[in-house]
């Protein structure tokens, strides 16, 4: 479903993804772990289209009706109506903008172009209930301006919320658990496993073992200085855990001599 | 220079602006006369247009106490003797607003609307006042509004002000808060050619609060200079203030925020900001801050942005699928809401035409 060959990408002119090689397929989860600054926000934002990433060379192609086409060419926006879903880091705050309106709005516009009916007022709102009580929050947040005010942990939580209105094919998720505590990681684990499914695929960018023992990965990846050093299983990620980042960039580094 | 309405026949001649009004050369741009215009009807309770100053059905708790067709107006402080002026006196407090019309008629092109409307709010009772102020294609209106607010009153005052794109308008505000008064004012103008609002709070008593919010929406060539003037004359008082530009094409906006904390007025807060969200490439804002403090112990603030539509705040909702001509209307809505929701809630409506 998402094909990353050779991606190279700059910010503000320097070079941060330096030839990225990725494969996603349906129904399955895959984590990014590294080191920071190592460019997996970079990885994630050029993939959703952020204007200030510049793609400098490789191809990123994404299942669109069964057949994969150039990501690259698709504006940011029409990205996430063919569901591409990506979870910030750091949401970003938006005052004046009430989380309601923002949410119908989206909702909307995704319908709209997946050719899908737009749902009344009152069944939109039962939509929200329904997730806002999977993901323990109260009703309140709807009426707040999008993330004013929202403690880290809730800013998350938001994240998860429109993701789970979104329903997108491809939820790349950039630490959203970071911030959270305890019972809040179990209640967003459940909410990122209720949307998965054999047509969707996870990508969780995430420093922490704890996330990945409630939201199983498939492949684990590791991402140092804008390249994907190793893959492999879960037990990769545990190795981590154990052993810190150093071994592998000794290994891939002795590699390069 | 001639000047006629509301029976002021004598001549009168306009006296030289100094460096306060170098953005708003109003000299420039005065007709030579000055006509009144036609009658106008209203479900307003003070109406003022043109020539003619209508008073009518006020609700239970306001009483005229006088009013008056050659008064003086505070145009640049010195002219006077041209106007209607309206006097009120708030000694119950009302069920509903008070709504005020300051309007041109567009029948006649060279005409003028000059007036005064004082009201003073008698101790512990509250007033909202709804007032438009509308103006036509061309002309001059030139409008004060006086509020004395005596011991634990209280006002919530919403304005909107709309001009013509040759109008000339200059709209004063002056406000004086005796102890444990409160001030609620939300200013909305948009428009015309060159628009001066002056406005001023004074405060007199202990535990006063006047907390101000001033939106310019321009377009076109227009120009738009605020002066605000708060003065804290005791200590133990409060005021706030966000002054906003929203400008379009090749307009100008003005801020020129003046907080004076006298001598001793101990246990001051005032927190001034001042915002612009420039939408046209030859858009123009200018700040002025002018903060006069001469007391110590006092917590002040003053913060000053001007910018585009922000490129993250607009990349988040473009990342969820809405479209960036929607979501940058998204974001200039929120922009002005945030004036509109410093309007007490059952207020807010006022400006729904806005959103
Ligand atoms: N907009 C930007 N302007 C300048 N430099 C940037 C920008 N975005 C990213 N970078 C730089 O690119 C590098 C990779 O950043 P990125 O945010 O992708 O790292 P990360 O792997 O997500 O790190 P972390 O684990 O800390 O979140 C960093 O050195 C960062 O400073
Ligand atoms: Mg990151």
């Amino acid at each position: 479903m998402l094909e990353v060959k050779n991606l190279c990408a700059k910010v503000e002119g320097n070079d941060i993804l330096k030839g990225i090689n990725l494969t996603v397929k349906p129904g399955e989860v895959h984590a990014i772990m590294g080191p920071n600054g190592s460019g997996k926000s970079t990885l994630s934002k050029v993939i959703a289209g952020h204007p200030a990433y510049e793609v400098t060379s490789g191809e990123v192609s994404f299942d669109v009706n069964r057949k994969q086409i150039n990501l690259l060419e698709l504006d940011p926006d029409v990205r996430a109506k063919e569901g591409i879903f990506l979870g910030f880091q750091y949401p970003i705050e938006i005052p004046g903008v009430s989380n309601l309106d923002f949410l119908r709005e989206s909702f909307n516009e995704v319908c709209a172009h997946q050719g899908i009916d737009k749902l009344d007022e009152s069944a939109f709102r039962d939509l929200l209930r329904q997730k806002l009580k999977i993901l323990d929050m109260d009703e309140r947040f709807l009426e707040r301006d999008v993330n004013v005010g929202f403690s880290g942990g809730e800013k998350k939580k938001n994240e998860i919320l429109q993701m789970a209105i979104l329903n997108p094919r491809l939820a790349l998720l950039d630490e959203t658990d970071s911030g959270l505590d305890i019972d809040a990681l179990r209640i967003v684990a459940k909410g990122v496993n209720a949307l998965k499914s054999k047509f969707n695929a996870v990508v969780l960018v995430t420093h922490y073992q704890r996330l990945l023992d409630l939201i199983v990965p498939d492949y684990v990846h590791v991402l140092y200085k804008g390249k994907i050093i190793k893959s492999g299983d879960k037990s990769l990620a545990l190795e981590l855990e154990k052993r810190g980042y150093d071994w592998l960039i000794e290994e891939s580094e002795g590699k390069k001599q | 220079m001639k000047v006629s309405g509301f029976g002021a026949t004598q001549e009168l001649s306009y006296p030289a602006l100094g460096e306060a009004w170098r953005f708003s050369p109003f000299h420039q741009f005065l007709p030579t006369e000055i006509s009144p215009s036609k009658k106008v009807d209203s479900n307003s309770h003070i109406i003022l247009s043109g020539e003619t100053l209508i008073i009518q059905n006020l609700p239970d708790g306001i009483r005229l106490k006088d009013s008056n067709q050659k008064v003086g107006v505070d145009f640049w402080n010195t002219l006077t003797q041209i106007g209607g002026k309206a006097h009120l006196e708030v000694y119950q407090t009302p069920k509903e607003p008070l709504i005020i019309l300051i309007e041109r008629n567009s029948l006649n092109a060279e005409q003028s609307t000059l007036g005064l409307i004082e009201i003073d709010i008698l101790e512990s009772n509250k007033l909202q006042i709804q007032q438009t102020i509308k103006g036509s294609q061309e002309g001059l209106t030139v409008s004060q509004v006086n509020l004395n607010l005596d011991e634990k009153s209280s006002v919530d005052h919403v304005v909107s002000l709309s001009e013509g794109s040759e109008a000339l308008n200059t709209t004063s505000f002056h406000s004086t808060l005796k102890a444990a008064s409160n001030l609620n004012q939300t200013i909305i103008a948009r428009g015309g050619k060159l628009t001066r609002l002056n406005v001023k709070a004074k405060l007199i008593g202990v535990q006063a609060h006047a907390a101000l919010a001033n939106l310019s929406m321009l377009h076109g060539k227009s120009t738009l200079d605020l002066h605000s003037d708060i003065d804290h004359q005791v200590g133990s008082t409060t005021a706030s203030q966000l002054a906003k530009n929203l400008l379009k094409d090749e307009s100008k906006g003005i801020f020129t925020g003046r907080v004076h904390i006298k001598k001793d007025a101990q246990l001051v807060s005032a927190a001034q900001m001042n915002r612009n969200l420039l939408m046209g490439k030859k858009a123009h804002a200018i700040g002025q801050p002018q903060l006069e403090i001469f007391a110590d112990d006092v917590k002040c603030s003053h913060g000053s942005t001007t910018g585009q539509i922000d490129d993250e705040a607009s990349f988040y909702l473009i990342s969820r699928g809405i479209r960036p001509e929607m979501a940058a209307t998204l974001l200039t809505k929120a922009f002005i809401a945030e004036v509109i929701h410093h309007a007490p809630k059952d207020l807010q409506s006022f400006f729904e035409d806005l959103l």
